[in-house]
């Protein structure tokens, strides 16, 4: 294994506070893959870039460039498991880097914290360091039982894609890099209409259910269509919308199917010879007995 | 420019957001954007922005929030408006003259006083140790109170609180 990079490893605060099995399944896959992760106990909520960024854009951005100086002082890159946080460091990391009388003003506003904004790392989503460190052809040298057979919508969220010129990811409107990472594993991506469209995290934060429901009916029965017999995505807002909300969702409009969610690091860790158990599939809302049948290994 | 502005504070409003007078009323934004596909007030025609662009009071407006500034709108705008960006100064305005929502005002709060959005619940920490994780509770959180300070926000919390406060007597 040629690659060794260690990574401030944020965990965010909806992962430990509610999905606390991502957090193991990362510490689980990661290292693996060669990402070793270095705990920084002074890391804090990014903090979000919908309500936080609405808010307070000043505050919003002092704190993501607080947490970028912890990283900064160990001299290790970024690596994180949610889009959100991956949108507010990346977007404080660029424009602090690109802004100099930016980083000016926020230096002064960090004066008191012992911090300073210097520009030196970068932040990545663990998506971005699996394709930047390992890259696709490499990790198919990690796959032992190929997901033959296994149908699979991705959702790889709004907030890792856009505005594109920060996020250097993928195409917004039409993102493929995600459905690579899982054809790479032996799965077949299912190419369905509704790729693109956002998972509704809005709705949820401002309460608004009824369109929340709405949008998600739409979104499941389109990758049903389209043959998925589950879901990945590469953020805890996206995996709530999808696992809680497709709960409400089902009731609501009756479906007649179950679409499990799960995260990229699950799947990957399927592909590597983990069972379900191992990859915490028990924590999950939605279970369908058809998507269980495809990962048993005899 | 297309969109009527009726706001009061226009020109606040434009100083903040300049780009929103490129915008010729296309519609292409609607075709993306999850609010005005699923919001309960809109169609393709009567759109979330025009809505928001248009209204007398847009930072009283509730429907501000539900936007998940997924930047689809941006992405596909021929003119190169923002909206998000623009939105981003509304919301900012609300914030400030108490008329954000409530959830809004205490998830700030909880990040300031706490480094986290969502509290631990009990389950989550029975569940970490099952998993034998590592404890999970930010240090230093004071430097975030230190930031508050610089910024202005916590100003901005004091005056909020001292205005419920009075309307409440
Ligand atoms: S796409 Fe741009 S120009 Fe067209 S209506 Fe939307 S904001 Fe206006
Ligand atoms: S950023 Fe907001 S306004 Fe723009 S498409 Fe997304 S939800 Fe709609």
């Amino acid at each position: 294994m040629s690659t060794n990079n260690r990574y401030a490893f944020f965990r965010g605060c909806l992962i430990p506070a509610r999905y606390p099995h991502f957090e193991y399944v990362a510490r689980t896959i990661l290292p693996q893959l060669g990402i070793q992760l270095l705990d920084i106990d002074e890391f804090t909520c990014c903090a979000d870039p919908i309500q936080f960024r609405g808010a307070d854009e000043l505050t919003w951005l002092a704190i993501a460039a607080r947490n970028i100086c912890l990283a900064e002082e160990e001299d290790i890159n970024i690596v994180c498991l949610c889009n959100g946080c991956i949108n507010t460091l990346a977007t404080a990391n660029y424009l602090l880097k690109k802004e100099p009388r930016l980083r000016d003003r926020m230096n002064r506003i960090l004066a008191d914290t012992g911090h300073q904004f210097e520009g030196t790392i970068e932040t990545k989503h663990y998506l971005q360091a699996i394709m930047d460190d390992i890259g696709i052809e490499r990790l198919r040298s990690y796959v032992k039982i190929p997901l033959d057979g296994l149908k699979v919508a991705t959702h790889t969220g709004c907030h890792l894609t856009s505005p594109q010129d920060i996020l250097r990811f993928d195409d917004p409107l039409d993102p493929s890099v995600l459905d690579s990472l899982v054809a790479v594993l032996g799965a077949e991506p299912v190419d369905y209409d509704l790729k693109a469209l956002c998972c509704g995290v809005g709705f949820s934060l401002s309460g608004q259910t009824v369109a929340s429901s709405h949008l998600l009916k739409d979104k499941l029965e389109n990758m049903r269509q389209f043959g998925a017999d589950c879901i990945t995505v590469a953020c805890p807002f996206c995996f709530q919308q999808f696992d809680l909300g497709q709960q409400t969702t089902s009731r609501k409009y009756e479906l007649d199917f179950k679409l499990p969610v799960v995260d990229y690091l699950q799947i990957l860790g399927f592909a590597m010879g983990y069972t379900l158990e191992e990859m915490q599939y028990d924590s999950h809302r939605v279970k369908d007995k058809n998507f269980e049948s495809k990962l048993k290994r005899g | 420019m297309l969109l009527s502005i009726k706001f009061q504070a226009r020109n606040r409003f434009l100083e903040r957001g300049k780009a929103v007078e490129k915008c010729f009323k296309c519609g292409t934004c609607a075709l993306m954007c999850p609010v005005t596909r699923y919001g309960e007030d809109y169609n393709l025609r009567e759109t979330f922005m025009y809505d928001i662009f248009s209204s007398e009071e847009p930072p009283a407006k509730q429907n501000l929030w539900s936007c998940s500034v997924c930047y689809k709108c941006y992405e596909v705008c021929p003119q190169d408006v923002n909206p998000p960006k623009v939105f981003k100064a509304l919301k900012e305005i609300a914030f400030e003259t108490g008329r954000a929502p409530l959830s809004v005002v205490s998830l700030v709060k909880s990040v300031i006083h706490t480094g986290m959005a969502f509290p631990m619940s009990d389950a989550s920490r029975r569940m970490r140790a099952q998993l034998n994780l590592p404890s999970f509770a930010p240090k230093d959180v004071d430097d975030l109170g230190k930031i508050a300070k610089n910024t202005g926000l916590e100003k901005k919390l004091d005056i909020l609180k001292a205005k419920r406060t009075n309307e409440h007597e």
